[in-house]
């Protein structure tokens, strides 16, 4: 079985804190995005932008966060434009609106446990690959070739 | 394909919590109905009082039974509760009707004047009762002034808001939608009551030609837009129409809503006999 590529890379200091700071920057935004969901995507996308020419591990960690936040944004949205609908619109209050929030804020809750977690792991040199969103982070953030067991001068060198 | 199944497992695991969840029945549970209803019914009632204190409303015993009678009626073929659904009689030379929280109907004298039978009368009263029905007078309110300033009139019973938004709610018109709604409510329950949409069809035809010129009294016109549009929504209905048509009041009783109507003064004796 071939290891995950972002467990057997060597990041220097300055690649662990950019990396671990893209997951602190989509719990900030978790927070003050709440009530707006869109809020939590817009901040991971800057930061994620603001990263598109760092190194492949930090890409590679602002991808999965971004990635994470994509599928928040959409069940968030579907709850947010409900709750309007509900409260505005031809909606009434019903178990299976109740359901859909309840399950909502579980994800969310798992998600922002799961990111504190992965903030601290990735400062520590332990890259987390989520379930699902790890996968498709490999899919779309392809290592660099020849970069297996690397340190991360090697990576800058290999990229030039 | 690792990732698809791992999609797969997370929107199963989604998928299962919702289902999980919904099966609580949170709003038994919680008694949610029964805390919006109280709160409709306060809201209600301070809306009431507010109009009370500012307008001649008509009471008497005779009246009573005659709004039992059409509400009785009226909810015969529905699942509705004709013993909760209140009717008001205002001295107003409003042509206007218009639903109120708390399941309150207000009927302008006027508006009585302008109709020719009990079942163009049963048609606008079947109208109203669609948007309480459809919630459609509380999302109103809540949309325009705000959940804080419904909790706070809920607990308080503010009297100079409910004045204003019974002011509102007598002017404004609903969402073009909500009134197609409130429509298609009143033709289904007018016909599963025997009474027919003839009524409430000619009234509206009566409303049509004075679209466009407006006069001033005519205040159900102007909350109550597009009726040529909705005549016609009416008259194509597909809702079957009733086997037999059951006459709503009989003539005395229709003669007596009306000599309320028209009269002057103040009713507050019984005038039956």
């Amino acid at each position: 079985m071939t290891p995950d590529p972002i467990s057997t890379y060597k990041p220097n200091e300055q690649e662990l804190e950019r990396a671990s700071n893209s997951y602190l920057m989509s719990l900030i935004a978790v927070m003050a995005g709440m009530p707006l969901p869109i809020i939590n995507l817009v901040a991971t996308l800057i930061f994620y932008l603001g990263n598109r020419k760092s190194s492949w591990y930090v890409k590679w960690h602002c991808t999965q966060t971004l990635f994470s936040q994509l599928t928040l944004l959409i069940v968030n949205s579907i709850g947010f434009s409900w709750t309007l609908s509900v409260i505005f619109g031809s909606d009434i209050l019903t178990n299976n609106y109740i359901g859909y929030m309840l399950t909502i804020v579980l994800f969310n809750l798992g998600e922002f446990i799961v990111t504190i977690y992965a903030a601290v792991q990735t400062r520590k040199g332990k890259p987390v690959s989520f379930w699902f969103w790890g996968t498709l982070t490999n899919m779309v953030c392809k290592p660099p070739i020849g970069s297996e067991g690397l340190n991360a001068p090697d990576i800058q060198t290999a990229y030039e | 394909m690792k990732a698809m199944l791992q999609f797969a497992a997370i929107v199963i695991l989604f998928i299962a919590t919702w289902f999980g969840f919904s099966r609580i029945d949170f709003v038994r549970i919680f008694h949610l109905n029964s805390i919006n209803k109280k709160m409709e019914r306060k809201i209600g009632d301070a809306i009431i009082d507010a109009i009370e204190s500012g307008n001649d409303v008509i009471k008497s015993d005779s009246l009573d039974i005659i709004y039992n009678k059409i509400m009785s009626r009226l909810c015969s073929g529905t699942i509705l509760n004709s013993d909760e659904i209140k009717l008001h009689l205002v001295k107003s030379d409003q042509i206007n009707a218009y639903a109120l929280p708390g399941n309150n109907i207000v009927i302008n004298t006027r508006l009585i004047e302008k109709c020719d039978s009990a079942s163009e009368l049963c048609g606008i009263i079947a109208h109203e009762t669609g948007h309480l029905e459809l919630h459609h007078v509380m999302k109103r309110i809540i949309g325009e002034t705000g959940i804080s300033v419904i909790t706070s009139m809920a607990t308080n019973g503010n009297s100079v808001i409910a004045a204003r938004i019974a002011k509102h709610l007598s002017t404004k018109a609903f969402e073009r939608d909500q009134e197609r709604e409130a429509d298609a409510f009143a033709v289904k329950c007018l016909n599963a009551a025997n009474i027919g949409k003839s009524g409430f069809e000619n009234f509206m035809l009566k409303m049509a030609k004075t679209d466009g010129a407006i006069p001033d009294k005519l205040e159900w016109v102007s909350t109550h837009p597009d009726s040529k549009e909705r005549v016609a929504n009416i008259r194509s209905s597909k809702i079957t129409s009733p086997k037999k048509y059951i006459q709503v009041l009989n003539d005395t009783e229709w003669a007596y809503l009306k000599k309320c109507a028209i009269q002057k003064q103040l009713v507050n004796s019984n005038l039956w006999k």
